[in-house]
């Protein structure tokens, strides 16, 4: 039986999807993004899809930060 | 010698030909750069770029064209990590960006002003060879409080860089961070319960090579609350 291979773009897509983001504490509440398509507030309420959406922006990574990396799975026999 | 010489014209006669015979299909075959060259019913000058103005006409109709400014941010100049904007970033009257270069951690201070008193001008001047832009804006808010003052204070000899917000959404760039915008402010107190008890905010720079530059949809600015 073929292994899965774990680096390949579904187990990428996976793990990206399970990453979560914080306000950096300095920031929260404090800061709102704005670009042409609106303004996003990064407090409490700031979605997960909006943070992570910002964090791939070169000033989003100033304000946000990722939560914990996705805990690497173990294989068991 | 003389061989190549008449395939060459056998060639540039049969193009003629196919010209004439079926123009649509040879104008698609031929590459959007050279078609003015080839199919342009102007001159052309070869060897030198040709200096000439452009049509320009008012806003199309049917279309909003609000006067006014919705928001105003402000940062100080010694914020900035680098002239912004230069002349090598505004192109075709707009910054593409994607980011502004100013310090790790800093965000454009909001102008929170009365509702239609904020205005900017932009106006190019100058004698033929020496012509340059300047630029002025001002809004009014209400009220004489301690933190207004204070906030206020933070501009006293300090430049800096507007964005003003129009009303359609389009965000443009007053000032530079080498040529930072002057602020000015002033208070009145009214002379009677009815009269405006208010600050005029003001800013003006001068010596810019372009008009007030838009930024593009893509640049991400960050405000404090």
């Amino acid at each position: 039986m073929a292994s899965l291979n774990r680096e390949g773009p579904f187990f990428l897509l996976m793990k990206s999807r399970k990453m979560k983001y914080q306000i950096k504490t300095a920031y929260l509440g404090k800061v709102k993004l704005e670009n042409g398509n609106g303004s996003f507030p990064l407090d409490e309420n700031t979605p997960q899809g909006v943070l992570a959406q910002l964090y791939d922006t070169v000033l989003g990574k100033e304000f946000i930060e990722p939560v914990a990396a996705p805990v690497a799975e173990t294989q068991t026999k | 010698m003389k061989s190549l010489r008449v395939i060459g014209s056998l060639l540039m006669g049969l193009f003629m030909l196919a010209s004439v015979v079926a123009p649509a299909e040879v104008h698609a075959l031929v590459p959007p750069s050279v078609q003015d060259f080839l199919f342009g019913t102007g001159t052309v000058t070869v060897g030198m770029a040709t200096v000439s103005l452009s049509n320009f006409s008012r806003k199309e109709r049917q279309k909003a064209n609000l006067g006014g400014i919705a928001k105003l941010y402000l940062m100080a100049a010694s914020d900035f990590t680098a002239d912004w904007p230069a002349q090598t970033d505004v192109v075709a009257g707009s910054i593409a960006g994607p980011t502004i270069p100013v310090a790790a951690g800093k965000t454009w201070a909001v102008v929170t002003f009365d509702i239609g008193t904020c205005r900017v001008k932009s106006d190019r001047k100058g004698k033929l060879g020496y012509q340059n832009v300047g630029v002025s804006g001002e809004c009014k808010m209400a009220g004489y409080e301690a933190a207004q003052i204070t906030a206020l204070d933070k501009t006293f000899n300090e430049g800096g860089v507007a964005i003003a917000v129009y009303k359609d959404g389009t965000r443009v760039v007053y000032g530079s961070s080498n040529e930072p915008l002057e602020f000015e402010d002033s208070t009145d107190s009214g002379a009677k319960a009815d009269d405006a008890l208010s600050i005029d905010f003001k800013f003006k720079g001068d010596g810019y090579a372009f008009h007030p530059p838009t930024l593009a949809t893509a640049v991400t600015v960050a405000l404090t609350v």
